[in-house]
């Protein structure tokens, strides 16, 4: 179909199969187990002293910088994949285009670091 | 007592669930009528073509079998394994065979018949799928991994990236499957897997480029033959070590276990989750382990190279074997390390130790020693 | 072309075009989030459709994998108000989608039907490029002339008519575009030799320069974060 050939047949009958089975587990309780519902079974489960409201959300922020440099990082793969493909091939480019982009990635990672081992300042 | 509403659309999803299921299931029989009547028709003529036949690749070895067998005994065997480092004996009475291992079946069918508990005010829908979701992308890597050049499901020539691609997706449904369940600490607790997931994945990339740069290849066959004459791993130790470390990050598995302990945040993103659903992320993972165990040996292990004496799809086997012990083995020997101190470790160290290991190969090549690999 | 390929791209363009328009029209703003990451998939699509394959798996693995989970992050971690209900209860979804599809199969049956007949299938396309949107600004014209009626407000369907024109008249395009693609008589050559030569002979210094830019977007974006909670 697209691209590269029959395998991807066989790709999209596994995807298939994985959807398959994975609603077959999902239906067969439906006709297999009890259905006692009651407003305790469906509270949120909570154990232990509950900090104050809107600081829970907060705290959770404080690594939110390395999702930023996840996607930076994610982007230089790119690049950089494809520098390590044609490292044997013909006509080697060099290293100093990849080396650069790593090096101009490095100061946001550090200061990244530096930032998310504040706990105050989120 | 419980108002629920959206009560009219729950019956409209569980409407459209059954439908995709319906039409998804036709679908498969209609792709799958023609290639099983042709495989029964040559069958009894030619067993030895059965054994390359496409469609046994998908249903036997190495896809659906092959994978649920490795992930079944896995589990097994990593109760076993912590349990007799623990001085127990782990799953040892369920059923006839010895040693417990039937353990397994018996866990999926109390599974099964157990209520589907689903939190009030919650996003049911997402709630449902977001199991489903993570069954599928855990389960997908499996049709990239070549045990030899023949038995490949997929054989993408950027086979390597999509591969990478499903471990990119997992941080989606993590995302979907906390925030759904309406509960703070199963938020947070996805929010802290997600950042895991996350800073985890840069490591594996980056290291995963070594074996790319050494073979020249982004499709996983050639990676693998690449290997013929010396292991990567002798070329390239510490991508490999930091590739290790990262597919334990990725597992969830110790010391990188926080998202899911016990006792951290109750059990971190899986809290609202019980029977089927459980089931489902959880087998998911098992079968995400042997992908990625498939993986490494693959970029590098050397993959199917071995000794003549066995047919390389057996080596392959022997070493993602041994990989897989090593993975669940990590349970019983690790403690617990800091969310703080993990995603350092990640960012200060993996990575630093990843373009360590890719400048080492660049200068291997100024100085002509990588010669031999071509 | 076989008919398969032909369902296949009617099929790939449904698909990017509902997750947009469900990611434009969602009540919720995650369900909105999680439609954009289809949406992304369904254009990665496009791309693997195209033989671009290094294009197709980055982009599923940049932006469904990182700028998905960033924005999905994003709106869960502040929440969002639920928008006052405009039009019924998917929004404008329910009349946009609706309307869509019911030309989407029109337009995609006349075409079945034309190369059933070996009728000129191009010309007729392309001449319902302009027709089509055309029809479907009228036919919007007419039903929601004049003032907002009972509960409902109309006003988002400005924006929703804009985005239903855009959306179907490069559907429209699309198809057209699709018969002549030589992907689908099956001798594309996808060579990463080129990607390679281009990304680092031509391209590096601008691959460079980016990503300069991007590291100066993360450090005014953790700054920026930073600081609002202190004002706190």
């Amino acid at each position: 179909m697209f691209g590269p050939g029959q395998g991807l047949y066989w790709f999209i009958v596994f995807a298939l199969l994985a959807l398959i089975s994975g609603l077959l587990f999902l239906i067969i309780p439906f006709f297999l187990a009890p259905r006692r519902r009651s407003a305790i079974k469906e509270d949120t489960f909570e154990a232990g002293q509950l900090p104050p409201g809107a600081k829970r959300i907060r705290f959770a922020l404080q690594y939110y910088a390395y999702l930023l440099l996840f996607l930076l990082f994610d982007v230089t793969i790119m690049f950089l994949f494809v520098w390590a493909y044609s490292f044997f091939g013909e006509g080697r480019y060099g290293f100093a285009y990849p080396l650069a982009l790593i090096a101009v990635l490095l100061p946001p990672l550090i200061y990244a670091v530096k930032l998310s081992k504040i706990k105050e300042m989120w | 007592m419980t108002e629920t509403p959206r009560g009219d659309f729950f019956k409209t999803f569980r409407i459209v669930v059954t439908i995709v299921f319906l039409a998804s299931t036709a679908l498969l029989l209609y792709m799958l009528y023609g290639p099983a009547m042709s495989v029964i028709s040559y069958f009894l003529r030619d067993p030895q073509a059965f054994l390359v036949d496409p469609l046994f690749m998908v249903l036997i070895f190495p896809g659906l079998t092959y994978a649920g067998l490795v992930a079944y005994l896995a589990i097994w065997g990593e109760r076993k394994f912590a349990a007799k480092v623990q001085n127990r004996v782990g799953p040892l009475y369920a059923g006839a065979l010895p040693g417990g291992i039937l353990q397994n079946i018996a866990d999926l069918v109390k599974i099964l018949f157990k209520e589907v508990i689903i939190p009030r005010d919650s996003d049911k829908p997402i709630f449902i799928l977001a199991p489903v979701f993570a069954f599928i992308v855990g389960s997908l890597p499996v049709v990239l991994v070549p045990y030899s050049p023949t038995y490949v499901i997929l054989d993408f020539p950027v086979g390597l990236i999509l591969f990478f691609v499903f471990t990119a997706f997992y941080p989606l449904v993590l995302l979907l499957a906390g925030w759904s369940s309406n509960n703070k600490f199963s938020f947070i607790g996805s929010l802290r897997a997600l950042y895991q997931q996350a800073s985890y994945e840069i490591p594996l990339f980056l290291s995963a480029l070594a074996p790319v740069m050494l073979a020249g290849s982004l499709r996983l066959v050639d990676i693998g033959s690449a290997q013929g004459s010396v292991w990567f791993i002798l070329v390239a130790p510490i991508s490999a070590i930091v590739f290790f470390t990262s597919i334990l990050a990725e597992l969830e598995k110790y010391p990188f276990d926080i998202p899911e302990a016990d006792s951290e945040l109750v059990a971190g993103w899986l809290t609202e989750y019980s029977g089927v659903p459980y089931l489902l992320y959880q087998f998911g993972a098992y079968i995400k382990m042997v992908a990625y165990a498939s993986l490494f040996t693959v970029l590098f292990l050397g993959g199917w190279a071995g000794f003549a004496f066995l047919a390389p799809e057996w080596w392959m086997v022997i070493k993602v074997a041994i990989v897989v012990t090593i993975v669940i083995s990590t349970r019983a020997f690790f403690p617990r390390i800091r969310m703080d101190q993990l995603l350092s470790a990640g960012w200060t160290k993996l990575i630093p130790l990843a373009l360590l290991s890719l400048a080492s190969l660049v200068v291997l090549q100024m100085l002509g020693l990588l010669a031999f690999l071509r | 072309m076989t008919r398969l390929d032909y369902l296949l791209a009617i099929a790939i363009l449904a698909f990017t075009s509902l997750m947009a328009l469900l990611a434009l029209e969602s009540k919720s703003l995650v369900y909105g989030a999680v439609s954009l990451s289809g949406f992304f998939l369904g254009l990665s699509l496009f791309f693997f459709e195209l033989g671009l394959l290094y294009l197709g798996v980055f982009q599923l693995l940049v932006y469904v994998g990182a700028v998905s989970v960033l924005i999905l992050f994003a709106v869960m971690v502040i929440g969002h108000t639920p928008r006052k209900p405009t039009v019924g209860r998917f929004g404008g979804l329910g009349f946009l989608g609706g309307l869509f599809i019911a030309l989407a199969a029109v337009f995609a049956g006349l075409a079945m039907l034309f190369s059933f007949l070996d009728l000129a299938v191009d010309t007729i396309l392309q001449s319902l490029i302009y027709i089509g949107p055309v029809v479907v600004l009228l036919a919007f014209a007419v039903l929601f002339r004049g003032e907002p009626r009972g509960r409902s407000s109309y006003r988002f369907e400005a924006f929703g008519v804009l985005g239903a024109f855009l959306i179907f008249g490069s559907f429209l395009g699309a198809l057209s575009y699709l018969g002549s693609l030589s992907v689908f008589s099956g001798d594309v050559t996808f060579s990463m030799a080129d990607v390679a030569q281009s990304l680092l002979g031509q391209y590096g210094l601008l691959m460079v320069v980016l990503g300069l830019l991007l590291a100066s977007a993360a450090f005014g974006a953790v700054a920026l974060a930073k600081k609002e909670k202190e004002e706190k």
